[in-house]
């Protein structure tokens, strides 16, 4: 699961798999972002038969998550990193991507900063709200990527979940659930 | 009170599998196969319209089967008057939507009636090449450039209520029927209703023979 930190042109509002990814991906590679208005996948190829992206205007932008699919062996068994280009978001920021009422939601960070999601990141879970990674290779969500905010444990069980600059990651949200974050470049 | 009690867990049964569900992308970007016009390899781009029937159950039909890429005129038509006779649903209707280069990209669809749920089922997708909202709206009324076509394959389907993060759901397996959808000519309902009655007619001239 991937998300894009940086913005294109300060709105962060605009960017899409084709300003963001561009032709940096091996052909027929998929992503699939989340929609919470309709609680539903939407998703784009980058396709021959379209001769580029198949739906270019599929929005990437910073605070969403997105599956992404590369096809098998298109990369010869090594793990390639892709170079995105924008600018960082500062000033307080409000993560759009996190469904008022509850629920699953693929999001990310707004910024390019690695750590805790609650120390580092700033979001301020619910209890009971749940996490879940996915780290490259995974092939299920496994007891080590799932992460519940706890009464029980007194926190994140089994531990806070660590972010990664460009991760994303589901959260299921419950309901008036908020991620605020406010930064600036140092 | 055992009588009751049988009824209710039948009941519960009934509902189960009548409630079963897949999902599947109508998305065949990455597929070596897609939408063509009069021969194989010879892809679409433009407005088009597609039908989605589904059939429970991953084994294409003998009869579709055998006309999957076919070139023939009027095969399309031929296959599609399968579908209901074979026991297909009509899931969905997407019309006046664009092929590039062969391929849509239509997102994720739900069916609720897949069954077991997240099963192979059997996908008949209906294609034709017009702006027309339905199959039956074109082929009632077919110009000379209307080009229509059918094409059954076997689909992979993803529960979309499994418990934790909702899963990616499959593209089209169009590569697994090994060749195209294939829109050919659609005859005029004129001449499908004299072949029926020149049909009818020698079905009458064998028995008195």
């Amino acid at each position: 699961m991937i998300a894009n930190p940086l913005d294109l042109d300060g709105l962060a509002t605009n960017n899409t798999v084709s300003t963001a990814l561009g032709t940096n991906l091996p052909w027929n590679s998929v992503v699939y972002t989340w929609d919470i208005s309709v609680a539903g996948y939407t998703n784009s190829t980058y396709s021959t038969k379209a001769g580029g992206w198949s739906v270019p205007g599929l929005r990437l932008n910073p605070g969403q998550g997105a599956w992404l699919s590369i096809p098998a062996n298109a990369f010869l068994g090594t793990t390639q990193s892709v170079t995105t280009v924008g600018t960082v978001l500062q000033g307080p920021l409000a993560n759009p991507n996190i469904p008022a009422l509850g629920g699953y939601t693929l999001i990310g960070s707004q910024i390019p900063i690695a750590g805790g999601l609650t120390t580092t990141l700033g979001y301020r879970a619910q209890t009971n709200e749940v996490v879940y990674t996915w780290p490259l290779g995974a092939t299920s969500f496994g007891a080590n990527q799932v992460f519940t905010l706890s009464a029980k444990a007194g926190g994140w069980s089994p531990s806070e979940p660590q972010i990664g600059v460009g991760q994303g990651f589901w959260l299921k949200s419950l309901p008036g659930s908020v991620w605020t974050t406010n930064f600036t470049v140092q | 009170m055992k009588k009751l009690l049988l009824t209710g867990v039948a009941t519960i049964a009934l509902a189960v599998g009548v409630f079963a569900q897949g999902s599947v992308q109508i998305d065949n970007m990455s597929s070596t196969h897609g939408f063509a016009i009069n021969s194989v390899g010879n892809f679409y781009a433009g407005t088009m319209g597609l039908e989605v029937w589904m059939l429970n159950g991953g084994t294409v039909p003998a009869g579709l089967a055998a006309l999957n890429g076919s070139t023939d005129p009027g095969a399309g038509v031929t296959a599609y008057a399968m579908l209901t006779p074979d026991g297909f649903t009509l899931e969905k209707t997407y019309a006046a939507i664009t092929s590039v280069g062969g391929g849509v990209a239509q997102g994720e669809w739900r069916m609720a009636d897949v069954s077991p749920k997240g099963g192979n089922v059997t996908l008949a997708l209906a294609a034709w090449n017009t702006a027309d909202a339905t199959w039956n709206a074109m082929a009632s009324s077919p110009a000379p450039t209307t080009r229509a076509g059918v094409l059954a394959f076997m689909q992979p389907t993803t529960d979309y209520t499994a418990p934790g993060p909702p899963p990616v759901a499959a593209p089209l397996n169009l590569d697994s029927a090994g060749t195209d959808l294939v829109m050919t000519t659609v005859p005029e309902p004129g001449v499908f209703a004299l072949a029926g009655l020149g049909a009818a007619a020698l079905l009458i001239f064998r028995r008195r023979k």
